[in-house]
């Protein structure tokens, strides 16, 4: 399992090398050299770009500006934000933790509420709880999630109760720590739930297929013929059984998560790395560019390994390969 | 003396195609009772029947399924349930597939324990280790422990019967225990078999493997296309 | 022989699609939705250019079929822009002035003389008719989807199939170069490559630069699909059969191999679609996709992120509406062509 696990590491890394190659040739192969208009810009100072055109050694050819840009940011160096005027690193930090509470609250909702519906559907086929959640599924999946944050901020400004956007209320700073972690929470209740919306409309798809396909095995008569209560055979055997396979999506799930939160981001103003990226992207802030996606890029890779080490402690199959 | 199991006039249908047709035979204590046919003549339906355990498209349509003195057709679900597995066991052909893949041999004995009986934890333990050993498994501590891909198919179709046998039924339903084992294999299944019948347990033996039952059987039943041909 | 075992198959399958209903219903609800973007000169009273900035956010303007109780030919009320208490924009019919509604004037269906307007859904910021540049949005949101998946497939199509076909080294070094690609969530991906456009771009390079970056993000998971079929497919028989009667290696792949993993992407290419449009439409609606004054159904949404013009104007949100349907037909079509195909599910048991 160790080695496994290792050789997935290594894998990823190269891909990641590559990521990061690739995003940089992109970046500087855009017509105009961004540092001329930082030359004109009187707000930097002829230092500064000195300094970062000796760091990024910008005369020199694209391989090496690369392994420069590449060694830099192992030292911690990973660019000059010109829009905010402070290294990448100041806005990076916070904004990664904001993405990330998101996008884990999230998946939490997500898979909290998908897998018993999927469940549920599953044992009521075709009954009229099941039409409706399919209905309802395929309807929030074909919902852009801009869109459905639109409509939801729309009906919560009517109704008053939950804050419409951003992270923390103007009075933030003098809370207490209990005020501070319920007021973040209160901004968190809308980006979260419409995130979550379509991607537990899928789950729930795939739970309840799962679920069916379980029940047609031979292990379920078995434990039925057992003398099993019936709870025991579809909570502890039906149940693992369907779930198991779903461990392997958890990977693909934090990617689409972290690609749908951007947006929901920028919609719900909620301060993380996708409104971060929109506005780099807008001013062509080019190393907050390539960071940020670089970052997107390090963090999928981490759920995606993460997600296979759950999944082979989950799967006594993987676990055990040898027989004995 | 009466007969462990007595089925009379049982017709199993799907729509109004007959699947088991007005079939009826005793199983008595102690004894193999054979049930051959071809593949489709509704050996399996019988077993499952008797277990009520019939998918949805089957319906029972007549007859009665009397054990130890009661008709099976007429006892509540949860009596049903303590019927399976506590009282009749089955044993299933393949048996990777009859075991679930996500738990060890060990816990899925000891839960068949667990529904049926009212014993502690340690005692439980005990008590699957010895039935393991009984099946001839050579190392019961080890296949306790183990997954069931782990195991040969051998030692996986004996943790099998080990499984049924757990809670001391009288009756043991095999429906196809040995096809899909080798010769060898088979030899010591039917060995097990016989060892069991000296046990008073009976067993009622689905096959279509004529040289198995005609070693081993006390009765044989042949369907032929559902309907009862001789005894 | 083979060709005509492999469209039997296919065959089947498109006759089980014609039995659902429901796959059937969206796919002419497409056919319409194309139709009247092909036409939208022809159905939208106005450019999409045409602005008013007297008629800002005006309500949709009703048309009156009866004057003082007689029936007449169909007219719409001048509307004059007023403030009420608050200082909110009220729009009030002026009775005095009617407009009669001109049927194909000008190549239009229905037109109003000037200075009178006719919002058949109301009018955005500018006070542009929103039923007009709906329709001239469909043309660009419903084509960037077509097109951008063309391109996808494509590229998968080699790439997959190359890789599937060779096996070996060459597919490994493909997928690795797909797995890149999937590795970096989409929607960064769009937004970095959207970085590297070059600003003065005019609104036909803004549009083939969103259908090359839609292309991008999505080939790579159609590459693996078509991998997978082309690698289970290179063991078939009649492949086997053409090696031996020395038919060229490319050959094969094209003549062979490709038509029937065409068929069984259906399915996949119809739910990429939506995703493109959805795509498309998340772009433009932050302003890096398609720009103003052309018209998309996502940067006409841009108006309604600031949810204070949606409290007043909710006719705003209709494109969204648009994007819903649309991306709806294409999930229910693609749903339905992967149950066509599916053997168990389409005879209605085991096969």
């Amino acid at each position: 399992m160790i080695k496994h696990i290792i050789q997935r590491l290594c894998s990823t890394i190269l891909l990641l090398l590559a990521v990061s190659f690739f995003t940089f040739w992109l970046m500087h192969t855009t017509p105009g050299n961004f540092f001329d208009s930082l030359r004109l810009n009187p707000q930097i100072s002829q230092d500064t770009v000195a300094r970062y055109e000796r760091l990024y050694h910008l005369n020199d050819p694209l391989l090496v500006q690369y392994t420069h840009w590449i060694i830099n940011i192992l030292h911690g160096e990973w660019g000059y934000s010109f829009y905010y005027n402070v290294p990448v690193t100041h806005v990076l930090g916070s904004r990664l933790f904001n993405t990330f509470i998101l996008s884990f609250t999230s998946l939490l909702l997500t898979w909290g509420v998908a897998i018993p519906l999927g469940i549920w559907a599953a044992l009521r086929r075709n009954q009229w709880i099941d039409r409706i959640l399919s209905v309802f599924s395929f309807a929030t999946f074909s919902t852009p999630g801009f869109f459905l944050a639109v409509l939801v901020l729309y009906a919560a400004s009517r109704w008053g109760a939950l804050p419409l956007g951003g992270m923390h209320s103007p009075n933030y700073d003098e809370l207490t720590v209990v005020g501070k972690i319920r007021d973040t929470a209160l901004h968190l209740v809308i980006p979260a739930s419409v995130l979550s919306l379509s991607a537990m409309a899928s789950l729930q798809r795939i739970m309840r297929g799962n679920m069916l396909g379980v029940l047609r095995q031979q292990y379920i008569l078995a434990a039925r013929a057992k003398g099993l209560p019936e709870r025991v055979v579809i909570y502890r055997h039906a149940l693992r059984n369907a779930f198991n396979p779903l461990v392997t999506l958890l990977g693909y799930e934090f990617a689409a998560l972290l690609s749908g939160a951007a947006l929901i981001e920028i919609v719900c103003s909620w301060p993380g790395l996708g409104s971060l990226l929109l506005t780099a992207v807008r001013s062509k802030d080019v190393y907050l560019v390539m960071s940020s996606t670089l970052l997107a890029g390090v963090l999928l890779i981490i759920g995606n390994v993460l997600a296979d080490i759950l999944l082979t402690w989950v799967d006594p199959r993987i676990r055990y390969e040898k027989r004995s | 003396m009466d007969p462990l199991l007595s089925i009379k006039n049982l017709t199993v249908a799907v729509g109004s195609k007959a699947i088991v047709n007005n079939v009826s035979f005793d199983v008595p204590r102690g004894k193999i009772v054979a049930i051959a046919g071809a593949s489709g003549s509704g050996k399996t339906t019988i077993g499952l029947s008797i277990l009520r355990l019939l998918p949805a498209a089957l319906s029972i349509k007549q007859g009665s399924i009397v054990f130890e003195g009661q008709n099976l057709l007429e006892l509540s679900a949860e009596e049903m349930r303590q019927c399976r597995g506590g009282r009749i066991g089955m044993v299933f052909q393949e048996p990777l597939s009859a075991f679930d893949p996500l738990f060890t041999i060990g816990q899925q004995c000891d839960e068949v324990l667990a529904a049926h009986m009212k014993l502690s934890k340690q005692e439980r333990y005990k008590k699957v280790l010895d039935i393991l050993s009984e099946v001839e498994l050579p190392d019961p501590q080890r296949a306790y422990k183990s997954f069931p891909h782990q195991l040969s198919g051998g030692m996986r179709q004996r943790a099998m019967v080990a499984q049924a046998l757990v809670c001391g039924p009288s009756l043991i339903i095999a429906d196809e225990p040995t096809s899909s084992l080798d010769v060898t294999l088979q030899v010591k299944i039917m060995g097990l078999f016989a060892r069991l019948r000296k046990k008073n347990i009976s067993i009622l033996l689905i096959s279509h493997d004529l040289e198995m039952i005609s070693r081993l059987a006390d009765e044989t039943i042949v369907l032929r296309e559902s309907i009862e041909a001789f005894q | 022989m083979k060709k005509e075992v492999n469209n039997s198959r296919t065959h089947l399958a498109f006759a089980s699609f014609r039995r659902n209903r429901l796959g059937l219903l969206c796919l002419w609800a497409l056919v319409i939705l194309y139709g009247l973007a092909i036409f939208a000169d022809f159905i939208s009273p106005y450019s999409y250019k045409d602005e008013d900035r007297d008629f800002s956010y005006c309500p949709p303007t009703a048309v009156e079929f009866l004057d003082h109780g007689r029936w007449v030919r169909p007219f719409v009320y001048h509307r004059t822009l007023t403030f009420d208490a608050v200082h909110r924009r009220v729009y009030v019919k002026d009775l005095t002035q009617k407009y009669p509604l001109h049927f194909f004037k000008g190549g239009r269906l229905l037109t109003v003389d000037a200075p009178g307007r006719f919002y058949l859904w109301g009018a955005d910021a500018r006070g542009r008719d929103l039923f007009s540049r709906i329709w001239y949005g469909a043309r660009i949101s419903l084509s960037i989807g077509l097109l951008g998946v063309s391109i996808s497939f494509i590229l998968g199509l080699l790439i997959g199939g190359i890789a599937g076909y060779y096996g070996g080294w060459v597919d490994s070094v493909l997928m690795r170069l797909c797995e890149m690609f999937m590795m970096i969530p989409g929607f960064y991906l769009m937004l970095t490559l959207r970085a590297a456009v070059p600003e003065n771009f005019n609104s036909v390079q803004v549009y083939v630069s969103v259908v090359v970056i839609l292309a991008l993000i999505g080939w790579a998971s159609l590459a693996r699909i078509i991998r997978g079929m082309a690698l289970s497919l290179r063991e078939r028989d009649f492949v086997l059969v053409a090696k031996t009667l020395g038919v060229p290696d490319i050959v094969i792949i094209v003549k062979h191999i490709l038509p029937q993993t065409i068929s069984f992407s259906c399915a996949t290419l119809m739910l990429t679609v939506s995703s493109y449009i959805l795509a498309e439409a998340g772009l433009s609606v932050v302003g890096l996709g398609i720009q103003d004054p052309v018209p998309s159904w996502g940067n006409l949404l841009s108006d309604a992120m600031g949810i204070v013009p949606v409290i007043f104007a909710p006719w705003i949100l209709l494109p969204g509406l648009f994007i819903f349907i649309a991306v709806m037909c294409f999930n229910v079509i693609g749903d339905a062509l992967r149950d066509a195909f599916d053997p168990m599910f389409r005879d209605g048991g085991v096969e």
